[in-house]
């Protein structure tokens, strides 16, 4: 084929790249509300479902492995208390699991009184972008009333937005993807910065806290929040804490690094707030 | 002499119907495994790429038109799927799988060496594309960290799973 056809093959993928760029710029023009163009819908209608089992079916046999592997251990360390040790590690985990949902639903109840206002649904993450990790896809779209711009939090920490919506998925964008900039508000003292995406922090899940006041009284270990300026996110969502204040060398202004209080690599439910835009 | 002639019809139709659903499955299995299994794959934040990993080793098993069209297939459901509406990765497969092919064609062997070796080559230009594409549109920097602690051992990754699909692809004769 490349010998004799070499090149109709190189002139057709050169037609094929010319019409895919047109489609593709067409759709990016013609979808910029977030909401999937028809093709995109179709494709993920048939995907969506599948993901979800495949999703539920992996964490399944995570856990599973997580068992044995403790098990074994647990045989090893004292082969003479096996039965013992694995019926109180198996009562421990249950007591653990049992008390981490009991903490969970009591400050998503306490962020729901707060925050009247907030219409919350409960959704799983079923897929993670090839390329960029902190963007997923989770379980509820347009049939739950999920839009574009909806906010995505888990517990009372903020997680992302949601950035394009389909039947039954939806694609959210954290905090930390690339494109993302937060106002914010230092707890302590209630003064007003940006935490920004800087690309080598957030592969280590962190945010970069810039446009700090003059004289600025922060120390490591601060609270970071949401100020609810720029309304696209609500006032008062924990954003993380303050691991270190350095000075940029290059303007001479100082900034911090935030740890995140989201575990994004372990992230696996989320609740979508339907904000009443 | 007829009915031989509609036994041998019959025979054609079901084995391309056969070929047909077994591609589809594994286009669909390829793109579950990207989206879905490998993020519970993955060893200190790295995760390998079998989309990618497959396009390769069929356009080195198999030079054909169709392998271009099922590499385009496959990439644009990767696009998809991730929410992605510029079609990156769709147009990316394809001349990776066109450069495998060219290079088995004048300069490499078809073997399961050279399917490691292109693999470990398409890895390190894919991911370097996307990262000129974020330095270029987001401004992002930090080619160095990505290159030692993302690319180099996605690319170790990917060689690892290789012998998987490459062997597997010969069991099932996925080279339709």
């Amino acid at each position: 084929m490349m010998k004799k056809g070499y090149k109709i093959v190189v002139f057709a993928i050169g037609i094929f790249t010319v019409i895919m760029l047109i489609v593709s710029s067409i759709s990016h023009v013609l979808y910029q509300n977030g909401k999937a163009n028809p093709i995109s819908e179709g494709v993920q209608f048939i995907f969506t479902p599948v993901q979800k089992t495949a999703s539920k079916i992996l964490i399944g046999i995570d856990s599973i492995v997580n068992k044995v592997m403790n098990t074994n251990t647990s045989e090893e360390e004292n082969r003479m208390l096996k039965t013992e040790i694995k019926m109180l590690r198996q009562e421990v985990m249950s007591v653990e699991g049992l008390k981490r949902e009991n903490e969970n639903l009591r400050d998503l109840l306490e962020f729901k009184h707060e925050t009247p206002d907030f219409d919350m649904v409960a959704s799983e993450i079923i897929a993670k972008s090839d390329e960029n990790r902190y963007i997923f896809k989770v379980d509820k779209g347009t049939d739950s009333g999920i839009k574009k711009d909806d906010i995505v939090v888990q517990r009372r920490m903020l997680v992302g937005r949601v950035t394009e919506t389909g039947k039954n998925w939806a694609i959210v964008t954290s905090i930390i993807s690339n494109k993302n900039s937060v106002g914010v508000r230092i707890s302590r003292t209630q003064e007003l910065a940006l935490a920004e995406n800087d690309f080598d922090l957030s592969r280590q899940c962190k945010m970069k806290l810039s446009f700090l006041p003059e004289k600025v009284s922060l120390v490591s270990g601060d609270t970071i929040e949401t100020s609810g300026i720029g309304e696209i996110y609500p006032k008062g969502l924990l954003i993380g804490t303050v691991s270190e204040i350095k000075t940029d060398n290059t303007n001479n202004m100082d900034y911090a690094i935030i740890d995140m209080a989201v575990d994004f690599d372990q992230i696996q439910e989320v609740m979508i707030i339907r904000m009443k835009r | 002499m007829e009915v031989s002639s509609r036994y041998k019809k019959t025979a054609v139709f079901f084995d391309r119907t056969w070929k047909f659903l077994l591609e589809v499955s594994i286009i669909f299995l390829i793109i579950i495994c990207q989206t879905t299994v490998c993020s519970h794959i993955e060893f200190f934040g790295v995760r390998p790429s079998p989309a990618l990993v497959y396009c390769v080793c069929r356009s080195i098993k198999k030079e054909c038109f169709s392998t271009l069209v099922v590499v385009a297939v496959i990439g644009f459901f990767l696009d998809t799927v991730c929410g992605r509406q510029w079609t990156v990765s769709t147009l990316l497969y394809v001349y990776i799988a066109l450069g495998c092919m060219i290079l088995c064609e004048n300069l490499l062997k078809r073997s399961f060496k050279t399917a490691i070796f292109c693999v470990a080559v398409a890895t390190i230009l894919y991911r370097l594309i996307i990262c000129g594409f974020c330095f270029i549109f987001l401004g992002e920097s930090g080619i160095s960290h990505v290159v030692i602690f993302e690319i180099f051992p996605e690319m170790l990754y990917n060689m690892a799973i290789t012998p998987i699909i490459y062997f597997a692809g010969k069991i099932y004769n996925a080279d339709v």
